[in-house]
């Protein structure tokens, strides 16, 4: 196979995945998990508020997490990287529980439905600094030489643990019930909770980074033959570094914010397409995306067919279908 | 072409290089014999701005330094001791040479030179396998390969034939010299092979202790000198126009 049939077949899955999604986009709007016709869209508010923006959300969500785990796993070396496995999401969570418990920036909305955020502007914020404060250890550890990709994840989930502890105790502390259960609920990982206007937040928010990132494609291709390669080759390695772990904390405060922590997605679906199609950033970016967007879409409508009318939150979804393929993927070595 | 004057760098307290200076002709290739830890490496790294050393190094004339990382990448290809492992395929690490010139696509003229490499290289056959399906020689070849499509005037090699077994080496070293007297660039390969120095130099620069210890032809491959700087007693034959180095 020359090197212009690898790039059509790259491009033909390109177009397959795309087709693919656009497809589960319709199926899940339409059929899951009861059935509605094309003019439910406009008039029914149920759909139009509840299930439409959810499909968003799932889209983007799913997109917004796979490039930042793609770019993650570039620019720390580390096949294992994502927020979820490096505690970035679990600092966003802190950050975004603080908001809203002594901030009041959410409010519970209706049960069953967990909590609404009443300012979409406060809960970022707080969640970016959380994703911050894991980004900055995660950079100090990065520096140390010689850690071994697994001994770095091994610190991202005693991160993980420690903000899983401080969201837990200031909940603990809290005289609020309604706000106490409203992180609880949060802290699951659901795609359902959000308004348009959120997930009009999620969408831009993606779009934007995703452009900033792919305009980067090149310099991460160069960050994969080292430092030392790349600084001969025009790049500054640490200011890429720096910058796409800042965006990918960004991408994941923005998430975590508006649908909780739902792991496994940001790992998972760069790897899939490393295995199958090569680590060239220009179409890994692109695939992944569509990969990450694809499998949240499905997992969250099998968490919302499977047990109708009861609907499984999709964070639960990722973390069953995830935790194998994680130990998977530690079982046949970081050194690939 | 390309010109080292009083370069200097210290690790801590250890002086990696203490006051390096050498200067090399187009077309011309220079190896850097010296045991471990004498600087070689390090000079290299100096050399291709990976390092910031004290001192001046020339281009063209012009101090290295006012060149823009771009500008540097067109001119000077470096090959590290050990490059990193990817997915990337082997045309795709290939193409990554030519990002310097194209900044943020590639342009068909890219594609073009990197097509030609891959050929000169014998590698053409290998451009979609990715750079972990490789062997060592395969590897080495890639790397160099990357380094050529930058269409580099100086080529930095950091111990190039280190994995490589001798019907490679040979192949490999042939190679190299007939791309760098065709393409007249001129090269600096850091080696402890000192038969392939003795075979393959223009120049020879021996370090000890990040000084220079002697430098000229292979003339300064001398028992007294080898002796000085590695510690070690050999042979020096002269046999057919060629220099053996026999350690006694």
């Amino acid at each position: 196979m020359n090197y212009e049939e690898f790039v059509r077949r790259k491009h033909l899955v390109g177009v397959t995945l795309l087709f693919l999604l656009v497809a589960s986009t319709i199926f899940s709007l339409f059929f899951v998990p009861t059935n509605i016709s094309l003019k439910d869209i406009f008039e029914n508010a149920a759909v139009k508020n509840v299930r439409l923006p959810r499909v968003i959300t799932a889209v983007f969500v799913g997109a917004s997490l796979a490039v930042s785990g793609a770019v993650m796993q570039c620019v720390l070396r580390n096949p294992l990287a994502s927020s979820f496995t490096l505690g970035i999401s679990q600092g966003a969570a802190f950050g975004a529980a603080f908001a809203i418990i002594y901030l009041g920036a959410g409010i519970l909305h209706r049960t069953g439905e967990g909590v609404t955020i009443s300012n979409p502007y406060i809960v970022p914020v707080f969640a970016f600094i959380g994703a911050l404060l894991s980004v900055k250890i995660v950079l100090i550890l990065s520096k140390i030489r010689d850690l071994s990709p697994e001994a770095m994840i091994l610190a991202g989930i005693a991160m993980a643990s420690f903000f899983q502890a401080s969201t837990m105790l200031i909940q603990y502390f809290s005289q609020n019930e309604v706000l106490i259960a409203s992180v609880v609920f949060w802290t699951f990982g659901d795609v359902g909770r959000t308004v348009w206007r959120e997930a009009a937040i999620i969408a831009l928010s993606f779009l934007a980074v995703f452009l900033i990132f792919l305009r980067r494609a090149w310099d991460y291709n160069a960050l994969l033959s080292g430092d030392e390669v790349a600084k001969t080759l025009g790049v500054d390695p640490k200011r890429v570094r720096v910058e796409g772990l800042l965006l990918s904390a960004f991408l994941t405060a923005i998430c975590v914010s508006f649908t909780g922590i739902i792991g496994f997605v940001g790992l998972i679906s760069p790897h899939v397409v490393r295995i199958f199609l090569g680590e060239d950033y220009r179409f890994l970016l692109p695939l992944s995306a569509v990969v990450g967007s694809l499998m949240l879409l499905l997992a969250d409508s099998f968490g919302r067919a499977i047990l109708f009318p009861v609907i499984i939150p999709v964070g639960i979804v990722t973390a069953f279908v995830g935790a194998p393929v994680f130990i998977y993927l530690l079982l046949r070595g970081v050194g690939r | 072409m390309i010109e080292a004057k009083e370069l200097r760098v210290s690790y801590g307290k250890r002086r990696a290089l203490d006051g390096v200076s050498f200067s090399l002709r187009e077309g011309e290739m220079l190896f850097v014999i010296g045991p471990n830890g004498s600087g070689k490496t390090t000079l290299l790294k100096s050399l291709a701005r990976v390092l910031r050393a004290e001192g001046a190094i020339y281009v063209d004339g012009k101090s290295a330094f006012e060149f823009s990382r771009d500008e540097y990448a067109k001119m000077v290809g470096y090959v590290p001791q050990r490059g990193e492992i990817s997915h990337l395929t082997v045309f795709d690490a290939v193409l990554l040479g030519r990002k310097p010139h194209f900044k943020w696509r590639a342009e068909k003229e890219d594609f073009r030179i990197v097509e030609k490499v891959l050929e000169i290289l014998n590698l053409n056959g290998l451009a979609t396998k990715k750079l972990n399906e490789l062997s060592g020689g395969e590897f080495q070849r890639v790397m160099i390969a990357r380094a050529l499509a930058q269409q580099p005037k100086i080529l930095l090699l950091d111990e190039p034939t280190n994995n490589l077994d001798i019907n490679n080496q040979v192949a490999f070293m042939k190679l190299l010299k007939r791309i760098i007297k065709k393409e007249k660039i001129s090269a600096i390969i850091t080696t402890h092979d000192l038969n392939i120095a003795s075979n393959y130099a223009d120049r020879i620069v021996m370090m000890k202790s990040g000084k220079i210890y002697a430098s000229g032809g292979i003339e300064i491959l001398t028992e007294e000198n080898i002796k000085a700087v590695y510690g070690v007693e050999v042979d020096v034959i002269k046999l057919n126009g060629k220099v053996i180095i026999l350690p006694k």
